[in-house]
């Protein structure tokens, strides 16, 4: 599989809820970061901070649906990035939001060993999850 | 002939140095650079003047303010592009400094560059950051 095939198949496996054959794409060393000021920013290492990571967006926001449109590889094959429209509904105010972000993964042995999404906002994300008045 | 990705390159080498003429050239007449809503300039900037406008503005704001371009991404003569960015700088009142980096969206027609849509790493941390350099400044 090519780097972008890598990363929609990893989609593909994860939005049919197919979790053990997305988690067999993860490396042993993968790292998710998300910006600090979202209500689930940090970083989140491994298998089990992928975890917590998919369990941190869930305690936030339901109905979450990102949507790829499409992603470019950098000339080495390691650097994926992935343009995304999502929606998305805050569990703690209702509010629904729709927005787009660009998602930077890395490869490493063809698993995924990072992924760092650029929000289009996060001040919007905080204000409609209830962090901002 | 040039391809897309060294028409980009050569638009954002001459924006870096202040070179209008070269950015004029190789802009789009429907150029337009999008910011979030959550920054201190969200907004849309239009053809020239709008992107004169937008960097004043973010340079008006921001002191000591340094760009540095870390990633080009994007076949030779793709219409889409991302350019990951390296920005640095100081609160408006010189308090605080900041590092962080902005994945670009750019969007090249007919072998010009016509849109920009910058995804900042936090849009929140740089509103907070502009907030309170205004209150102290």
């Amino acid at each position: 599989m090519s780097p972008q095939e890598i990363i929609f198949r990893f989609y593909e496996l994860v939005g049919q809820g197919d979790m053990a054959g997305a988690e067999a794409m993860i490396h042993p060393e993968f790292a998710g970061e998300e910006a600090v000021s979202l209500p689930y920013g940090g970083t989140y290492k491994g298998l089990e901070g992928w975890h917590r990571l998919l369990a941190s967006v869930g305690s936030v926001f339901t109905e979450f649906v990102p949507t790829v449109k499409y992603a470019l590889t950098d000339d080495t094959g390691t650097r994926v990035i992935v343009m995304v429209d999502l929606t998305g509904r805050s569990i703690k105010t209702g509010e629904r939001f729709e927005t787009s972000l660009l998602e930077l993964w890395e490869l490493r042995d063809g698993l995924i060993s990072l992924v760092r999404p650029y929000y289009w906002d996060t001040h919007l994300l905080r204000r409609v999850s209830g962090m901002e008045n | 002939m040039e391809s897309n990705k060294q028409i980009l390159q050569k638009f954002i080498e001459a924006a870096q140095r202040l070179d209008d003429e070269t950015v004029g050239a190789l802009m789009h007449p429907a150029f337009v650079v999008h910011e979030a809503a959550g920054l201190p300039y969200a907004g849309e900037y239009h053809g020239l003047a709008g992107w004169q406008k937008l960097f004043s503005t973010v340079i008006g704001i921001w002191r000591d303010v340094a760009i540095k371009t870390e990633m080009y991404i994007g076949a030779d003569d793709a219409e889409d592009f991302a350019v990951l960015m390296a920005f640095s700088g100081k609160s408006p009142d010189g308090q605080e400094g900041f590092q962080t980096r902005i994945l670009e969206h750019w969007r090249m027609k007919d072998g010009k560059v016509i849109e920009v849509w910058p995804h900042y790493w936090d849009t929140h941390a740089m509103r907070a950051l502009y907030e309170r350099g205004q209150k102290k400044g």
